[in-house]
Protein backbone atom coordinates (compact mmCIF):
# COMPACT_ATOMS: atom_id res chain seq x y z
CA UNK A 1 0.00 0.00 0.00
CA UNK A 2 1.05 3.38 -0.44
CA UNK A 3 2.27 5.29 2.60
CA UNK A 4 1.35 8.40 4.62
CA UNK A 5 2.97 9.91 7.50
CA UNK A 6 1.80 11.61 10.21
CA UNK A 7 3.52 14.75 11.77
CA UNK A 8 2.02 16.31 14.86
CA UNK A 9 3.28 20.14 14.62
CA UNK A 10 2.26 21.43 18.07
CA UNK A 11 -0.41 22.79 20.16
CA UNK A 12 -3.17 21.87 22.59
CA UNK A 13 -6.94 20.59 22.38
CA UNK A 14 -8.74 18.74 20.17
CA UNK A 15 -7.34 17.44 17.62
CA UNK A 16 -6.71 19.04 13.88
CA UNK A 17 -5.37 17.35 10.58
CA UNK A 18 -4.39 19.33 7.91
CA UNK A 19 -3.59 17.45 4.16
CA UNK A 20 -1.67 19.35 1.87
CA UNK A 21 -2.16 19.61 -1.66
CA UNK A 22 -0.14 18.44 -4.89
CA UNK A 23 3.32 19.15 -4.92
CA UNK A 24 3.13 20.70 -0.81
CA UNK A 25 4.46 19.18 2.18
CA UNK A 26 3.32 20.04 5.77
CA UNK A 27 5.51 23.05 6.32
CA UNK A 28 2.99 24.65 3.42
CA UNK A 29 0.79 25.05 6.09
CA UNK A 30 2.98 27.94 7.98
CA UNK A 31 0.63 30.88 8.14
CA UNK A 32 -2.07 29.34 9.97
CA UNK A 33 0.20 26.82 11.77
CA UNK A 34 1.32 29.31 14.35
CA UNK A 35 -2.57 30.93 14.88
CA UNK A 36 -4.03 27.69 15.39
CA UNK A 37 -1.54 26.31 17.82
CA UNK A 38 -3.79 27.95 20.28
CA UNK A 39 -6.94 25.80 19.82
CA UNK A 40 -5.93 22.60 18.80
CA UNK A 41 -3.52 20.09 18.53
CA UNK A 42 -2.05 20.57 15.52
CA UNK A 43 -1.27 17.37 13.05
CA UNK A 44 -0.19 17.14 9.53
CA UNK A 45 0.34 14.29 7.28
CA UNK A 46 2.42 13.78 4.27
CA UNK A 47 1.26 11.45 1.71
CA UNK A 48 3.16 8.96 -0.96
CA UNK A 49 5.10 11.31 -3.30
CA UNK A 50 5.70 14.21 -1.09
CA UNK A 51 7.81 15.78 2.25
CA UNK A 52 9.31 12.61 4.02
CA UNK A 53 6.63 10.31 2.84
CA UNK A 54 7.90 7.71 0.21
CA UNK A 55 6.88 7.53 -3.28
CA UNK A 56 4.97 4.38 -3.83
CA UNK A 57 1.97 6.16 -4.78
CA UNK A 58 0.10 3.04 -5.75
CA UNK A 59 -2.20 4.05 -8.39
CA UNK A 60 -2.23 7.76 -7.43
CA UNK A 61 -6.15 7.83 -6.91
CA UNK A 62 -7.28 10.88 -4.06
CA UNK A 63 -9.04 7.48 -2.68
CA UNK A 64 -5.63 5.45 -2.85
CA UNK A 65 -3.87 8.38 -0.78
CA UNK A 66 -7.10 8.58 1.76
CA UNK A 67 -6.78 5.11 2.60
CA UNK A 68 -3.25 5.20 3.42
CA UNK A 69 -3.76 8.25 5.67
CA UNK A 70 -7.03 6.52 7.23
CA UNK A 71 -3.85 3.84 8.11
CA UNK A 72 -1.33 6.80 9.60
CA UNK A 73 -4.24 8.54 12.22
CA UNK A 74 -5.65 5.51 13.00
CA UNK A 75 -5.34 5.13 16.86
CA UNK A 76 -3.16 8.55 17.02
CA UNK A 77 -6.26 10.96 16.05
CA UNK A 78 -9.48 11.37 18.43
CA UNK A 79 -12.82 12.43 15.72
CA UNK A 80 -10.43 15.29 13.78
CA UNK A 81 -11.42 18.42 12.42
CA UNK A 82 -9.94 17.72 8.60
CA UNK A 83 -8.63 20.93 6.86
CA UNK A 84 -7.82 19.63 3.28
CA UNK A 85 -5.95 21.84 0.61
CA UNK A 86 -6.97 21.01 -3.23
CA UNK A 87 -6.16 17.77 -4.08
CA UNK A 88 -5.83 17.45 -0.21
CA UNK A 89 -8.80 18.85 0.01
CA UNK A 90 -10.41 15.76 -2.31
CA UNK A 91 -8.50 13.37 0.09
CA UNK A 92 -10.53 14.56 2.78
CA UNK A 93 -13.27 14.11 1.30
CA UNK A 94 -12.80 10.70 0.48
CA UNK A 95 -11.80 9.98 3.88
CA UNK A 96 -14.60 11.06 5.58
CA UNK A 97 -16.73 8.89 3.56
CA UNK A 98 -14.86 5.90 4.66
CA UNK A 99 -17.23 3.95 6.56
CA UNK A 100 -14.15 3.67 9.26
CA UNK A 101 -12.77 6.96 9.69
CA UNK A 102 -14.71 8.95 12.35
CA UNK A 103 -14.47 12.98 11.54
CA UNK A 104 -15.95 15.76 13.30
CA UNK A 105 -15.68 18.54 10.87
CA UNK A 106 -13.98 19.58 7.11
CA UNK A 107 -12.19 22.46 6.13
CA UNK A 108 -11.92 22.00 2.33
CA UNK A 109 -10.32 24.72 0.73
CA UNK A 110 -10.28 25.65 -2.96
CA UNK A 111 -11.01 21.04 -3.38
CA UNK A 112 -9.46 20.03 -6.60
CA UNK A 113 -12.16 18.05 -8.51
CA UNK A 114 -14.85 19.34 -6.99
CA UNK A 115 -15.69 22.31 -9.27
CA UNK A 116 -14.25 20.36 -12.30
CA UNK A 117 -10.55 19.43 -13.55
CA UNK A 118 -7.84 21.87 -12.27
CA UNK A 119 -5.79 23.03 -14.54
CA UNK A 120 -4.02 20.43 -16.62
CA UNK A 121 -0.94 22.94 -17.50
CA UNK A 122 -0.53 23.65 -13.64
CA UNK A 123 -0.18 20.08 -12.80
CA UNK A 124 1.31 18.34 -15.80
CA UNK A 125 4.61 20.83 -15.39
CA UNK A 126 5.04 20.88 -12.09
CA UNK A 127 6.75 17.46 -11.96
CA UNK A 128 9.12 17.89 -14.54
CA UNK A 129 10.42 21.79 -13.09
CA UNK A 130 14.03 21.89 -13.33
CA UNK A 131 15.08 25.86 -13.83
CA UNK A 132 14.02 28.07 -10.39
CA UNK A 133 13.26 31.36 -12.73
CA UNK A 134 10.54 29.02 -14.62
CA UNK A 135 9.81 27.51 -11.50
CA UNK A 136 8.60 30.40 -9.64
CA UNK A 137 6.81 31.59 -12.41
CA UNK A 138 4.70 28.84 -12.66
CA UNK A 139 4.28 28.74 -8.62
CA UNK A 140 3.58 32.55 -9.22
CA UNK A 141 0.44 31.50 -10.91
CA UNK A 142 -0.50 29.85 -7.27
CA UNK A 143 -1.52 33.58 -5.75
CA UNK A 144 -2.63 36.84 -6.50
CA UNK A 145 0.03 38.35 -4.67
CA UNK A 146 2.82 37.90 -6.50
CA UNK A 147 5.67 38.62 -3.59
CA UNK A 148 4.28 35.46 -1.59
CA UNK A 149 6.14 33.21 -3.74
CA UNK A 150 10.14 33.60 -4.02
CA UNK A 151 12.94 32.48 -5.78
CA UNK A 152 14.17 30.52 -2.78
CA UNK A 153 10.70 28.61 -2.08
CA UNK A 154 11.26 27.57 -6.26
CA UNK A 155 14.67 26.35 -5.94
CA UNK A 156 13.98 24.89 -2.72
CA UNK A 157 10.91 23.01 -4.70
CA UNK A 158 12.95 21.85 -7.59
CA UNK A 159 15.62 20.39 -5.27
CA UNK A 160 13.06 18.00 -3.63
CA UNK A 161 12.12 16.70 -7.08
CA UNK A 162 15.79 15.89 -7.92
CA UNK A 163 15.22 13.21 -5.50
CA UNK A 164 14.73 9.08 -6.69
CA UNK A 165 11.31 8.65 -7.96
CA UNK A 166 9.79 12.04 -6.62
CA UNK A 167 9.34 13.29 -10.29
CA UNK A 168 7.60 9.99 -11.08
CA UNK A 169 5.26 9.78 -7.69
CA UNK A 170 3.84 12.95 -8.74
CA UNK A 171 3.13 12.28 -12.35
CA UNK A 172 1.10 9.18 -11.60
CA UNK A 173 -0.89 11.20 -9.39
CA UNK A 174 -1.25 13.81 -11.43
CA UNK A 175 -2.21 11.56 -14.07
CA UNK A 176 -4.85 10.05 -11.82
CA UNK A 177 -6.70 12.97 -11.20
CA UNK A 178 -8.80 12.90 -14.25
CA UNK A 179 -9.74 10.14 -13.63
CA UNK A 180 -10.79 10.14 -10.36
CA UNK A 181 -14.64 9.97 -9.33
CA UNK A 182 -16.33 12.93 -7.80
CA UNK A 183 -16.16 12.56 -3.78
CA UNK A 184 -19.32 12.99 -2.27
CA UNK A 185 -19.64 15.59 0.75
CA UNK A 186 -20.70 13.25 3.37
CA UNK A 187 -24.27 14.67 4.87
CA UNK A 188 -23.34 13.88 8.07
CA UNK A 189 -20.04 15.41 8.70
CA UNK A 190 -20.19 19.70 9.05
CA UNK A 191 -18.63 20.74 5.93
CA UNK A 192 -17.06 24.99 4.96
CA UNK A 193 -16.09 25.04 1.67
CA UNK A 194 -13.16 28.15 1.06
CA UNK A 195 -12.50 29.27 -2.25
CA UNK A 196 -10.34 32.26 -3.78
CA UNK A 197 -12.50 34.08 -6.64
CA UNK A 198 -9.20 34.14 -8.14
CA UNK A 199 -8.06 30.90 -8.37
CA UNK A 200 -6.17 30.05 -11.70
CA UNK A 201 -5.77 26.57 -10.93
CA UNK A 202 -9.02 25.22 -9.91
CA UNK A 203 -11.46 28.04 -10.37
CA UNK A 204 -14.64 27.87 -7.72
CA UNK A 205 -17.63 26.80 -8.86
CA UNK A 206 -20.63 28.11 -10.64
CA UNK A 207 -23.19 26.48 -9.10
CA UNK A 208 -23.52 26.50 -5.50
CA UNK A 209 -22.14 24.54 -3.41
CA UNK A 210 -23.32 23.59 0.57
CA UNK A 211 -21.21 25.47 3.01
CA UNK A 212 -19.10 27.61 0.20
CA UNK A 213 -17.63 30.45 0.67
CA UNK A 214 -15.95 32.81 -2.27
CA UNK A 215 -12.88 35.10 -0.83
CA UNK A 216 -12.07 37.85 -2.94
CA UNK A 217 -8.85 38.87 -4.55
CA UNK A 218 -7.33 35.55 -3.33
CA UNK A 219 -5.86 33.04 -5.65
CA UNK A 220 -5.55 29.29 -4.97
CA UNK A 221 -4.02 29.46 -1.70
CA UNK A 222 -6.57 30.80 0.66
CA UNK A 223 -4.16 29.23 4.13
CA UNK A 224 -1.34 31.70 2.68
CA UNK A 225 -3.50 34.74 0.92
CA UNK A 226 -6.33 34.70 3.73
CA UNK A 227 -5.14 33.47 7.11
CA UNK A 228 -8.31 35.42 8.84
CA UNK A 229 -10.67 33.48 6.95
CA UNK A 230 -9.66 30.14 7.23
CA UNK A 231 -9.02 31.08 10.94
CA UNK A 232 -12.76 32.17 11.13
CA UNK A 233 -14.02 29.56 9.45
CA UNK A 234 -11.93 26.48 11.57
CA UNK A 235 -12.73 28.49 14.74
CA UNK A 236 -16.89 28.60 13.66
CA UNK A 237 -16.32 24.81 12.98
CA UNK A 238 -14.70 23.44 16.07
CA UNK A 239 -17.43 26.06 18.31
CA UNK A 240 -19.97 23.86 16.28
CA UNK A 241 -18.14 20.57 16.69
CA UNK A 242 -17.76 21.69 20.67
CA UNK A 243 -21.18 22.49 21.05
CA UNK A 244 -20.96 26.31 21.41
CA UNK A 245 -23.52 28.72 20.33
CA UNK B 1 4.63 54.43 23.08
CA UNK B 2 6.41 52.10 21.14
CA UNK B 3 5.14 48.06 20.17
CA UNK B 4 7.33 45.89 18.64
CA UNK B 5 6.60 43.82 15.09
CA UNK B 6 7.67 40.16 16.39
CA UNK B 7 8.21 37.19 14.23
CA UNK B 8 5.58 34.88 15.34
CA UNK B 9 6.12 31.28 16.55
CA UNK B 10 6.13 28.81 13.92
CA UNK B 11 5.71 25.68 15.45
CA UNK B 12 8.46 22.97 16.48
CA UNK B 13 10.29 22.71 13.15
CA UNK B 14 10.81 26.16 12.18
CA UNK B 15 13.47 28.37 13.58
CA UNK B 16 13.98 31.33 10.84
CA UNK B 17 12.72 32.96 8.10
CA UNK B 18 13.62 35.51 5.62
CA UNK B 19 12.17 38.94 5.41
CA UNK B 20 10.60 38.97 1.91
CA UNK B 21 9.36 42.47 1.79
CA UNK B 22 8.48 45.58 3.77
CA UNK B 23 4.83 47.02 2.49
CA UNK B 24 5.44 50.18 4.43
CA UNK B 25 8.61 52.70 5.35
CA UNK B 26 9.69 54.03 7.69
CA UNK B 27 7.73 57.08 8.78
CA UNK B 28 4.34 55.53 7.27
CA UNK B 29 1.40 55.83 9.04
CA UNK B 30 -0.35 52.07 9.44
CA UNK B 31 -3.47 50.49 10.77
CA UNK B 32 -3.98 47.29 13.38
CA UNK B 33 -4.64 44.23 10.58
CA UNK B 34 -2.62 46.43 7.99
CA UNK B 35 -0.17 43.90 6.55
CA UNK B 36 3.36 45.55 7.07
CA UNK B 37 6.07 43.18 6.63
CA UNK B 38 5.97 39.40 4.78
CA UNK B 39 8.15 36.65 5.99
CA UNK B 40 9.16 33.63 4.37
CA UNK B 41 10.63 30.00 4.53
CA UNK B 42 11.33 27.22 2.10
CA UNK B 43 8.16 26.54 1.69
CA UNK B 44 6.00 29.36 2.89
CA UNK B 45 5.47 32.55 3.06
CA UNK B 46 3.84 34.65 6.30
CA UNK B 47 1.87 38.02 6.37
CA UNK B 48 2.44 39.87 9.62
CA UNK B 49 0.41 42.46 10.42
CA UNK B 50 0.47 45.56 12.36
CA UNK B 51 0.01 44.91 16.17
CA UNK B 52 -2.03 48.36 16.54
CA UNK B 53 -2.58 52.14 15.01
CA UNK B 54 0.94 54.15 14.81
CA UNK B 55 3.74 55.16 12.36
CA UNK B 56 6.31 52.70 11.56
CA UNK B 57 9.59 53.81 13.52
CA UNK B 58 12.10 51.68 12.70
CA UNK B 59 12.44 48.85 10.62
CA UNK B 60 15.12 46.31 12.11
CA UNK B 61 15.22 43.77 9.98
CA UNK B 62 15.52 44.40 6.21
CA UNK B 63 14.18 42.88 2.89
CA UNK B 64 16.40 39.90 2.14
CA UNK B 65 17.61 39.44 6.01
CA UNK B 66 17.23 36.19 7.49
CA UNK B 67 15.76 36.48 11.36
CA UNK B 68 14.66 34.13 13.94
CA UNK B 69 11.36 33.08 15.56
CA UNK B 70 10.98 36.26 18.29
CA UNK B 71 12.92 38.60 17.01
CA UNK B 72 12.18 42.25 16.75
CA UNK B 73 11.00 43.22 13.04
CA UNK B 74 10.53 46.95 13.49
CA UNK B 75 9.16 49.31 15.79
CA UNK B 76 5.44 51.40 15.83
CA UNK B 77 4.99 54.42 17.58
Amino acid sequence: MTDAVLHRLGGEGPDVLLIHGFGADRMSWLAVASQMFETATLWAVEYAGHGGAGNDVGDGTPQSLAAAIETAICGALTRPIIVGHSLGGTVALHLAASATADISGLLLLAPAGVSGQPDSDFIDILPELEDGEFALAVMQRLVVRKTLMTRRMADAFVETLRGDGRRQALRQIAGALPLASQPPFPPAVPCTVLWGDSDEIAPPPDQPLPGLRVIENVGHLPHIEAVAAVMAELRGLQDSVAGRP
Amino acid sequence: MATEILVPQLGNEVTEAEVTEWAASVGDDVSAGEVVVVISTTKAALEIEAPCDGSLAEIRIGEGELTEVGAVLGVIE
